[in-house]
């Protein structure tokens, strides 16, 4: 039987590890994590999303920036390496499932790449759809995945339009109302996104992220 | 006074007759505005060729800055003679323009960067390849060589040509370190670098600064005005690169070349999209004297007059996001009034759009830009 004190020390260095973008010291709790035998999903969810979310709000306070979410990602990525092989099917706990991608025409992926990251990191099934994708595209892969959430990104003004193409096609095939649209881009604004008929408009990717979370909690 | 001397004195903090105007962001013009929208309302559609003299060089392209009224000439990266036997030339492309094409929309630049045209309008470019995925090809890659022959011959007779009347502002490559960086390595690959393996990005970044202050000495010694460092180190809502990491791999090299460029009396500008906020203190510190093109939906321009107005020009500044694009002609004027208001006082302001025109601006908004600096901005200010 493991001391709840000594399973949070445990899990409190993987949280640390990742908000100090220090790979080594992460592979190495997960390690004892596994060894300890606290359960790999928990492992997950209460020691890795936890530090990402500690990187999150410390990009959205200025403290960290963009280089810095990135590292912390790929500190995530290789300790899920270790970590996910132990996770059984049955013990899966998925978030939701999100399909996202950046519009026909633009090829600007920085922000979506990062989002997908985050939203892995936080439990959700991601179809990353990549750049260049047509309205069509979307449309297909909300009914292939059962997506709850579409995430659109534009970054040019010349392709925001294409953001309203999406929308529509999702109204035309009847799938709409059975998913929450989350736009996001460098030109995007909340006003911009009211009157395209998207559920919200992200300021940046972590936003984004936090507004799907709070979304599928509530859904819960 | 000439555009010259407006422009000089401007960036010397020094009232000129009226607010200089500058071109669209940094970059050469796009071609989707230039082809799509500029020259056809000139009557200069017919002009348009997708080969021939750098886009920068064109008469045609002259001819529209002169009508526009805008205060600077600018040369945009440069091309030995050797690959440009092998290469072709191709406005719709980044740098130089010239690449060995190696399909229909596939173009390998000097560095050996493969661009691909994007759909649906084949006027963006993506990167398809890069150079140094792997980071062991660093060990044999040879970045270009600045004193490689004829690279400067369109340059020379640039500068012969306008000089007098014109200040010209010229960049070696249109990308600095950082986004030359993740270019040839890949962006994630290259964001990973610096915290996993900074040697590469030390070794990277020296073999890339010799090629740009080669060039940017030889570009000093032909008689520019002004050096252009572009290099897009921030987004929408804040730095890209942690400034840390700015201020310990690029800071010091940027330095080099300001010193260099200042040996040679020449003005040093330096284009960054987003909020760059953080390392502008920093910028000015190492003495750059021109900051551009401070997106207003990124930064406050008014604020950086106020906080760093007496130190630096601000060159840019009008809304490419939001008034340009969506807003009428009576916005446009009204935006390039507040700016000229806010930030003109005592010179050290030009005018221009806050990065490159895209098709949808119409054409009237882009007018305005440059009609209205050319009727309010006159000094001293009576706005």
């Amino acid at each position: 039987m493991i001391s709840s004190m000594s399973r949070e020390e445990i899990l409190g260095e993987i949280e640390r590890a990742i908000s100090d973008l220090d790979a080594d010291a992460c592979k190495k709790a997960c390690q004892r994590a596994l060894k300890e035998r606290i359960a790999p999903m928990d492992i997950i969810t209460e020691g890795m999303a936890k530090g990402m979310e500690t990187v999150g709000r410390k990009f959205e306070c200025r403290e960290i920036f963009l280089s810095d979410l990135i590292m912390a990602g790929e500190v995530m990525r290789e300790a899920m390496d270790i970590v996910k092989p132990n996770v059984k099917q049955d013990d899966v706990r998925s978030t939701g499932n999100v399909a996202l991608g950046v519009v026909r025409g633009d090829l600007h992926d920085i922000g979506k790449n990062i989002v997908v990251m985050l939203l892995q990191a936080a439990g959700f099934e991601v179809a990353d759809l990549g750049i260049d994708v047509t309205a069509e595209k979307f449309v297909e892969a909300v009914q292939k995945n059962a997506a709850e959430i579409v995430g659109i990104s534009a970054l040019l003004t010349v392709t925001m339009p294409e953001i309203e193409s999406v929308i529509n096609e999702l109204e035309k095939a009847g799938l709409r109302k059975g998913v929450r649209v989350v736009i996001g881009g460098a030109a995007i604004t909340p006003e911009y996104g009211e009157r395209i008929g998207a559920d919200y408009a992200a300021k940046d990717a972590v936003d984004g992220v936090n507004e799907c979370k709070a979304w599928a909690a509530a859904k819960r | 006074m000439n555009s010259k001397e407006r422009m000089i004195r401007t960036i010397e903090g020094e009232e000129p007759d009226r607010v200089p105007l500058g071109t669209t962001g940094f970059y050469d013009w796009t071609s989707s505005f230039l082809a799509g929208a500029l020259l056809p309302h000139f009557g200069l559609a017919e002009k348009w060729t997708p080969n021939g003299p750098p886009t920068w060089a064109a008469d045609h392209v002259d001819k529209v800055e002169e009508m526009l009224g805008i205060d600077s000439k600018k040369i945009v990266a440069t091309c030995p003679a050797e690959f440009r036997r092998k290469a072709s030339y191709d406005p719709r492309f980044m740098g130089s323009g010239w690449g060995v094409r190696i399909a229909p929309d596939t173009l390998v630049d000097e560095f050996g960067i493969t661009w691909q045209l994007v759909l649906p309008d084949k006027l963006h470019t993506r990167i398809i390849s890069h150079p140094l995925k792997d980071p062991d090809a660093l060990e044999d890659y040879v970045f270009p060589d600045p004193d490689a022959e004829g690279r400067y011959d369109e340059a020379e007779q640039y500068v012969e040509r306008w000089h007098e009347e014109y200040p010209i502002s010229a960049c070696p490559a249109d990308v600095y370190l950082f986004d030359q960086g993740w270019f040839l390595r890949g962006f994630h690959e290259n964001m990973i670098d610096f915290y996993r393996n900074p040697s590469l990005i030390e070794r990277m970044y020296d073999m890339n600064q010799k090629f740009f202050l080669g060039c940017a000495k030889r570009l000093a010694e032909m008689g520019i005005t002004i050096l252009a460092i572009p290099d897009d180190v921030a987004g929408q809502t804040g730095m890209i690169l942690a400034p840390d990491l700015w201020r310990k791999h690029i800071k010091p090299r940027m330095k080099e070349v300001v010193d260099a460029m200042k040996r040679k009396d020449v003005y040093v500008l330096y284009h960054s999209d987003g909020d760059i906020g953080p390392i502008i203190k920093d910028l000015i510190e190492i003495g750059v004297d021109i900051l551009n093109p401070i997106q207003p939906e990124c930064m406050d321009p008014a604020q950086v007059k106020r906080t760093y107005g007496d130190r630096i020009t601000l060159c840019g500044t009008i809304s490419m996001q939001k008034t340009l694009p969506f807003g009428e002609v009576g916005d446009v004027r009204n935006e390039v009034i507040q700016r000229i208001k806010t930030c003109g006082q005592g010179g050290g302001l030009i005018i221009a759009p806050s990065n490159n025109a895209e098709l949808d601006i119409p054409v009237d908004n882009f007018l305005a830009v440059y009609d209205t600096t050319k009727k309010h901005g006159t000094y001293p200010l009576s706005l």
